[in-house]
């Protein structure tokens, strides 16, 4: 086990090197002097240069990519450019809202996968198993930014029955999260669909039937227990998807999320912020996936030997 | 083999740390923000399109939020009546003894919220931190209206002179730095929040991503000069930077007021269908929309088709569709009512069969007529991803195809276009003016020195009249002089069209029937938030 | 050629399937029109139609969808919208492939060097979440349709290098495979002549579910503001500016939406019945 620990934080370690070396030569490149964005573009020359040099951007760029390196590795994000405050509790507030509303969004797509597969399975070839292919479908089809604005305008402002804005109570959480989770949903729910109905069709079923087991028992815990093995490994690749649709739903439902935080960094060439966020993520990202291979090992009793 | 017990506590393990986790996360939050209680009826709730980016006097940037928000909190040595004049606010006189020195009379008994008056020590110190720096803080942004100032000292207990290096008529415009007690210059940007030392009629409580909140000072002593005594308890500045979000807030009455920041079709809306409910100010902004050229392209180097291009463009039916009809035609830089106001009497109307003729005397044939598909001449407009922007271009296109012109629109992030705007590798944009006070504006957009990146020159026009004339009125003391030689100025820039003014925006305010006495000014500032009462 | 036969039954399996292919190859023809017959799509700017409602006088198909807010019409504004939405995602797609089955079969061709160069690659490309590096991309390098296509790219090449390896890791000791090395074969010939067209039909199923995805990628691009920037939009950019009209000129969100999710639809149905058909691990559908 301590060897798997080892090898995931050399991994971790590797993998976060590389984002961070690649985000910042993506950054350095980034058209539109950072000045530009933070002075504005009628700023005078000699105030940008002044600039620049106060953040060290003048110096060659393997200069910037050691000290930026080095100030990383102590856990220090730098500033945010525009008012000069430390990034790192910055992105711990904003990450704090974005693990709030993915983890919801996580319960919405589970429940609802779990509702899709297992009904789609059960009733397969029916017309109720067709009905949630094409609603399922429909989920993957549509942009979420459409999705979530109708029903921004339908649940909030038509219906009066949820808050529009703020993050405050649990009740702002819900239409974000359903309209982030149910894409995911939609997609682990096929997932699921079909290898239940493979499962269903194996002999032990079969057997677990003949002996009397009733209908619930064998789906609930003899066939959905395998039938889970590939969808784990489908949700801890829908980790990823489900970072980056906070992206768009957090600017959808005025989320102060990390999403929200990167566009805002992307907009004003905040290269300190920018990198903050997407190293973030993409730490996450890959904490994320080891995790759902520690849940894949304790389903499957035959990856826990191995 | 199977139990049911793993599936049981395995599900179950989940689902209690989920909940265990969505529970106790927003608790976390309250703790590490408390947010201000207030009853409903004290607090006045505002949208802002964008976070204001600093509202340290120090480093207040260019955007217009913090702008308005900064003399709210600190007071200024200098504010604008409002028709643009410098109004003495700390300052009790501001003089220029000789063309190089101004002398600063600074008013007595105004104090910062902390108690102690606003005395000469403290001006001094915060315009020598705005002209020259400190050390280990960032310069301010600020710095470059004040290139030509050389000195700055204190020459009496309630006086302080600037020296200059140049004659600058437009500095007094620019003394519009919000006063800090001396003592908070050495503390670090942003700093400033709860130690009492504004002097203005709001206190800062909060500054967030999400919200701000200014609260009335109890001790604001400003009064008349900087506005009066606050009315209300709170002003909460939520951030919605999302259109729909901001427009869909103020129909539910989650914020009360918004300026400036909804769709012209939704002021409308507002206007017609839910006067009931809501309240809808106009104004002609100082903002002024235009379309420029690259004088570096040979096609506009022709002034013929430069004016063949005015007087192909029906602006008036982009006004009415497009904006609907939220604008006044522009024909020149400064709008009616602005002290540097210059009537243009030779403005180009809609004209297309002038226009033709024009084009045809440029040398650019139609060869096979306007409905053919041959163009007399291709270019293209670059705008910034703005959706009302982009519309406007294309409606620009639209109507010079009607002429034999073809013109491709591309769309550009803000940053990429600013960037190709200032590396000159742009034939014509579209793009506003705003926040302009002094006729010196002129001097920044249009002086061939001022091509970038010294300056807004960025078609890198050059006109050797104009250029004398410009620097002429920079030099001017006298404010008469001034207006002669800019409304000059302005003569040959009509002539010349190396703008097209396409309008000045009408500023909007809408806000909802509870709330009474908020007054909507060209600048767009909120120096009427004082005045406000919500029921 | 089992391949094409096998899809020939995949494709005219049932209605759903006929109709999805139907739906794909009519948009397909109506993207390439505007290159045949430009005259066909007038997108002309007409002011004083400004978000005009739908008309539905048949002489007049302009007006059928209603106008957009510069007065163009959106029925000739869809029209046009699918060449640009279908040649940004199959340019992407092609793209992936160029780059993804070489590198694939590259890290599958059994040397193990390549194979861990490879491997670390997509582990840290894959280790950015899906939309973070297009976003960062085309941020650094401006929208544009090229600009697009690379940044979606960047990422999408790794479905099907996966996809190609394993296939390739799983064949290399296949009795046909030994067979065509034992008769000489180089190992580029083993690799492309005998070991991809097993692949095939998997990377026909990725490459349906990958246009989909990168065609709603690119919808979500433009709606953070980072999409093509072209003056004829994509239905993705017709999308996010139809959203602040939702209440007042629905038409406007209406026409693309279903646009969009018809073909978007129709492409995820066609990959699941062909994989269902083409692959028989992934169960009966």
């Amino acid at each position: 086990m301590s060897r798997g620990i080892l090898a995931f934080l050399a991994r971790l370690v590797f993998v976060s090197f590389a984002v961070v070396t690649v985000v910042f030569l993506l950054q350095r490149l980034l058209p539109g002097s950072p000045a530009d964005a933070v002075l504005g573009a009628d700023a005078l020359w000699s105030d940008k240069q002044r600039w620049l040099a106060a953040h060290g951007l003048d110096r060659p760029l393997h200069h910037q990519y050691s000290s930026y390196v080095q100030a990383l590795v102590q856990g220090d994000f730098g500033v945010r450019w525009i008012d000069g405050r430390p990034v790192a509790p910055l992105i711990a507030q904003r990450f704090l809202e974005t693990v709030r509303l993915a983890v919801c969004a996580l319960m919405v797509s589970i429940s609802c996968a779990l509702f899709f597969g297992v009904v789609g399975a059960l009733r397969a070839g029916t017309r109720s198993d067709r009905l949630l292919a094409v609603v399922s479908l429909f989920f993957i089809s549509a942009p979420t930014f459409i999705t979530g604005t109708i029903m921004l305008w339908i649940f909030s402002v038509w219906l009066d029955w949820l808050p529009l804005t703020g993050s405050q109570g649990w009740n702002s959480l819900i239409l974000p999260a359903f309209v982030l989770g149910i894409t995911l949903a939609a997609i682990t729910g096929r997932m699921l669909r079909s290898s239940l109905i493979e499962t269903l069709s194996q002999d032990y079923i079969r057997t677990a039937y003949s002996k009397g087991v009733s209908r619930l028992r064998v789906v609930g815990v003899h066939a959905l227990r395998n039938a889970l093995l590939p969808t784990t490994t489908l949700l801890g690749l829908q980790i990823g998807s489900l970072l980056s649709g906070a992206i768009i739903t957090e600017q959808v439902f005025t989320w102060p999320g990390l999403g929200s935080l990167m566009m805002e960094a992307v907009s004003q060439r905040d290269y300190n912020l920018l990198s903050g966020c997407v190293v973030v993520l993409s730490v996450v990202q890959v904490c994320a996936a080891a995790l759902v291979d520690v849940l894949h090992r304790q389903i499957d009793p035959r990856m826990a030997r191995t | 083999m199977f139990h049911f017990s793993w599936l049981r506590a395995f599900v179950g393990r989940l689902c209690l740390s989920f909940l265990l986790a969505v529970l106790l996360l927003p608790h976390f939050r309250a703790l590490a923000a408390p947010s201000i209680q207030a009853s409903l009826a004290e607090t006045l709730r505002v949208g802002f399109e964008t976070r204001p980016r600093s509202v340290d006097p120090r480093f207040v940037a260019t955007d217009a939020n913090s702008q308005y928000l900064e003399p709210l909190l600190h007071l200024p040595l200098v504010g604008f009546s409002e028709s643009g004049e410098p109004q003495e606010i700390v300052a009790e006189k501001i003089q220029f003894t000789d063309p190089l020195t101004v002398v600063v009379k600074i008013r007595d008994g105004i104090r910062f919220a902390q108690g102690r008056s606003i005395d000469v020590d403290d001006v001094v110190a915060t315009y020598k931190f705005v002209c020259f720096g400190a050390l280990g803080l960032p310069p301010s942004p600020r710095r470059g209206a004040f290139e030509r100032v050389k000195n700055i000292e204190k020459v009496s207990p309630s006086e302080m002179r600037l020296v200059l290096s140049e004659p600058d008529a437009s500095l007094i415009s620019n003394l519009t730095v919000g006063i800090l007690p001396k003592e908070a210059l050495s503390r670090k940007p942003d700093d400033l929040v709860g130690l009492g030392f504004e002097s203005g009629p709001f206190l800062l409580k909060k500054a967030a991503d999400d919200e701000w909140i200014i609260q009335r000072n109890g001790k604001y002593t400003g009064a008349p000069f900087g506005g009066m005594l606050p009315r209300v308890e709170n002003v909460v500045f939520k951030i919605l930077t999302d259109n729909n979000t901001r427009y869909a807030a103020l129909l539910k009455g989650e914020i009360d007021l918004l300026q400036n920041s909804v769709d012209s079709d939704k002021v409308v809306e507002f206007q017609n269908r839910r006067a009931g409910e809501f309240e809808v100010q106009l104004k002609t902004s100082d903002s002024t929309a235009f379309l420029a050229f690259n004088f570096r392209h040979k096609l506009f180097q022709d002034v013929r088709v430069r004016r063949a291009i005015a007087l192909a463009m029906n602006r008036a039916e982009i006004l009415k569709f497009t904006l609907q009809g939220l604008g006044q035609e522009a024909n020149s830089m400064f709008p009616p009512g602005h002290a540097f106001h210059f009537e243009n009497k030779n403005s180009a109307e809609h004209n297309l069969r002038e226009a033709e003729l024009l084009l045809d005397l440029a040398g650019l044939k139609d060869s096979d007529g306007s409905a053919g598909p041959q163009p007399r001449a291709t270019f293209n407009i670059k705008v910034p991803l703005n959706r009302e922007r982009i519309a406007v271009a294309k409606a620009i296109a639209g109507q010079l195809k009607k002429v034999g012109l073809k013109v491709k629109v591309e769309v550009l992030e803000f940053n990429t276009f600013m960037k190709h705007l200032n590396n000159g590798n742009v034939q014509a944009w579209i793009a506003p003016w705003t926040g302009y006070k002094d006729g010196d504006h002129l001097h920044f957009v249009f002086h061939s020195k001022r091509t970038p990146p010294s300056g807004a020159n960025r078609g890198f026009y050059s006109n050797a009249m104009l250029d004398e004339l410009l620097d002429k009125a920079k030099s001017e003391a006298s404010l008469e002089q001034r207006r002669r030689l800019y409304q000059e100025a302005q003569a040959i820039v009509s002539q010349e069209l190396p703008y097209i003014f396409l309008w000045h925006r009408v500023g909007h305010v809408v806000h909802s029937r509870r709330v009474s006495g908020f007054r909507i000014f060209a600048d767009g500032r909120y120096t009427s938030l004082t005045q406000v009462q919500v029921r | 050629m089992t391949l094409f036969k096998n899809m020939r039954h995949a494709l005219l399996r049932d209605t759903v399937t006929k109709l999805s292919m139907l739906v794909v190859v009519l948009w397909l023809c109506v993207a390439l029109l505007p290159h045949a017959l430009p005259e066909l799509l007038p997108l002309d700017i007409d002011l004083p139609k400004t978000r005009m409602a739908p008309q539905w006088n048949l002489s007049e198909p302009s007006g059928w969808f209603g106008y957009d807010s510069v007065g163009t019409s959106v029925f000739y504004q869809v029209l046009s919208g699918a060449g640009v939405s279908l040649s940004v995602g199959l340019c992407t797609v092609l793209l992936s492939f160029a780059i993804g089955i070489p590198l694939g079969a590259l890290a599958g061709s059994g040397r193990r060097y390549f194979d861990v160069l490879i491997t670390r690659l997509m582990d840290i490309l894959l280790s950015f979440p899906p939309l973070v590096l297009p976003i960062a991309l085309t941020a650094l390098l401006g929208g544009g349709f090229l600009n697009v296509v690379v940044a979606l790219t960047v990422s999408g090449w790794i479905g099907s290098a996966k996809l190609v390896r394993a296939e390739f890791r799983a064949l290399d000791k296949r009795e046909f495979v030994e067979a065509a090395r034992a008769l000489g074969a180089t190992p580029r010939r083993v690799m492309f002549v005998h070991m991809l067209p097993h692949a095939a039909s998997s990377l026909l199923v990725h490459a349906s579910f990958s246009l989909a995805g990168v065609i709603l990628a690119e919808a979500g691009l433009s709606f953070l503001g980072l999409g093509l920037g072209d003056e004829h939009p994509s239905w993705g950019a017709s999308l996010s500016e139809a959203r602040a009209y939702l209440l007042e000129s629905p038409h406007l969100a209406i026409f693309p939406s279903l646009a969009l999710l018809s073909l978007v639809l129709a492409l995820n149905f066609l990959a699941e019945s062909l994989r269902a058909s083409l692959d028989p691990k992934a169960g009966s559908a």
